[in-house]
């Protein structure tokens, strides 16, 4: 059961759309509009940069105006800080990082999705709608996102497609987000892998010579901007996890090739997969804060467009972090973790994996004896996000908030010895991490920084300070807070 | 015909031209050998050659030093 307040199902229906989240954020003041002109570069990636330092409180930023691109609007930063998410999610701004976690991971459910359809005619996704003479270039505010990327990237497109195997079946329909490259006025190619639901939509259209036409939906309902980053299984729809966690309704419609999309979404672009062609792509400044080289990528071309009037393009900064990518996809990278690990071993208290897609991870664990925190990341290492991504991981006590960095390195400081760390080498890793030496493989390295317990030896003569906390403490800290304030008029 | 910033070949064509009124004010470029893309008002280190990384550039005489995504049947 979604387990979400009833403030929060309030503010869900409210927000149907990025329009009306925009708007939402603006009477919280986290969205503004940029006042000054702006070249595309360097400018906007620099006031994304400067805007994503702050990933507590950073504001969304609309760009409407433009250098060479009068009339146009972009916006950024969306999801780019925790106050942002918490305003989506129905708390106040500056709600802590660990109890919006809790709060996902209550909400972790598809159980009675809201999905109505709405007809084609009547969808504002096609109020203006292109059928040829297509021009992304002239369509949208594009623009480098980091210096050396190989073109001009969307990225962050939720991208729609269907099993070319079993294509009634709404479940396996993925939405993905996948970064785009355009190429030319009405072709691009798009970064997926055969490992990605769409990577292997792609290879059985190409292996059975059957066609593969998607949908790339741009400004979307802020939920499935979260939700289509989300690990899902393979038959589960990200539709149904977006409008079951939001526990409101998300308005769907048709492609003009046939695709479930948002009805309410800012821009469509429909194309279709070009068998058997690769073009040089890249590189793009990825998530890990390199830039993943020059590849061989498959290529679409357009067949048609369909835009709300005056529509907003919606984008992101991305690169060495922090940066929008990281909030957008840190908690939902950490749930589905979380969520493995309780079921086998309920003593997990909560799971951090929001650094860098989860190459870092910490844990707290009630421990039960001694080596028990190693198992469980053992555990860890096996879900599906940990086989790759989970390089590095600290385990922490339950008295220790992972969330709270402050507390993660007191851990490390007096709980850790040489023998916690333990090093598993030549396993599989991402493609794109820096450090690797042959891209693919790499280590895990468990620092289990967990109070030794018997059978251990615990050593000297030890009690740890009993640290005053609770709600006294909580208020207390909210009148220091006010006093402060009141001392700086 | 204009020199690609990455690839040296020659045979990059203007894509796109953002205007102020009826002023141009920069222009988008292709290279359909390396398939870079650059507007011309963009700082040196993305579209000056001598001022771009070496790691950066690209022989697009060796296609095959570049990994493919997702294999091509056959």
């Amino acid at each position: 059961m979604n387990k979400q307040s009833e403030l929060s199902i309030e503010v869900a229906k409210k927000v149907g759309s990025l329009r009306d989240f925009l708007e939402l954020l603006e009477s919280k003041g986290q969205f503004i509009t940029w006042p000054d002109e702006v070249l595309p570069e360097p400018d906007i990636r620099n006031i994304l940069v400067a805007a994503g330092d702050d990933d507590k409180n950073g504001p969304a930023i609309l760009f409407d105006k433009i250098k060479g691109y009068p009339g146009k609007r972009m916006v950024a930063g969306v999801h780019g800080s925790f106050s942002n998410i918490a305003t989506l999610l129905g708390y106040p701004l500056g709600t802590p990082i660990r109890d919006l976690f809790y709060d996902i991971v209550g909400r972790w459910t598809t159980e009675e999705p809201q999905l109505p359809f709405i007809e084609p005619d009547k969808a504002a996704i096609h109020e203006v709608r292109i059928e040829e003479n297509f021009n992304l270039f002239e369509l949208l505010p594009l623009y480098r996102i980091n210096a050396m990327d190989g073109g001009f990237y969307i990225g962050k497109a939720n991208v729609v497609s269907r099993d070319p195997n079993d294509p009634d079946n709404f479940g396996k329909q993925n939405v993905g987000i996948y970064r785009i490259q355009p190429h030319g006025p009405d072709t691009f190619t798009l970064m997926s892998v055969p490992v990605h639901d769409m990577g292997r939509h792609m290879l059985a259209a190409e292996m059975d010579d059957v066609p593969l036409k998607i949908a790339v939906m741009l400004g979307n309902h802020p939920a499935m901007a979260m939700f289509a980053a989300t690990p899902v299984g393979y038959d589960e729809s990200e539709y149904a996890y977006a409008a079951g966690m939001m526990g409101a309704p998300i308005a769907l419609t048709k492609s003009g090739n046939g695709l479930d999309i948002q009805a309410d979404g800012e821009m469509v672009i429909e194309a279709e997969y070009v068998h058997g062609e690769r073009q040089y792509e890249g590189p793009f400044g990825e998530f890990p804060g390199s830039y993943s080289g020059v590849r061989r990528a498959p290529v679409f071309k357009i067949t048609g467009i369909s835009h709300r009037k005056d529509p907003i393009f919606e984008n992101i900064y991305i690169g060495k972090g922090w940066t929008e990518h990281d909030t957008l996809i840190g908690l939902n990278t950490s749930a589905p973790i979380y969520a493995v690990l309780k079921k086998e071993f309920p003593e997990v208290e909560a799971v951090n994996a929001l650094y860098q897609h989860g190459l870092t991870g910490i844990i707290s664990v009630k421990n039960r004896f001694a080596g028990f925190a190693k198992s469980v990341a053992l555990r860890a290492l096996s879900t599906p996000h940990g086989l790759i991504y989970l390089k590095n991981l600290i385990m922490v006590d339950a008295d220790v908030d992972p969330f709270d960095l402050n507390q993660v390195m007191w851990a490390l400081s007096v709980r850790t010895r040489a023998n916690d760390i333990q090093v598993l080498d030549n396993m599989a890793g991402i493609m794109i991490d820096p450090s690797a030496v042959i891209p693919g493989k790499g280590h895990h390295l468990i620092i289990d920084a967990t109070t030794h317990m018997a059978p251990d030896p615990i050593g000297g003569d030890v009690e740890i300070v009993r640290r005053p906390a609770g709600r006294e403490i909580d208020e207390m800290a909210q009148l220091i807070k006010s006093m402060q304030k009141e001392a700086r008029k | 015909m204009t020199a690609c910033p990455r690839c040296s070949n020659t045979n990059a064509t203007a894509l796109h031209e953002g205007k102020e009124g009826a002023t141009v004010v920069w222009t988008i470029f292709n290279c359909p050998d390396c398939h870079y893309h650059w507007r011309d008002s963009e700082p040196e280190e993305s579209i000056n050659p001598a001022k771009r990384k070496a790691v950066f550039q690209m022989d697009t005489s060796n296609p095959d030093k570049y990994q493919l995504v997702l294999p091509v049947r056959e």
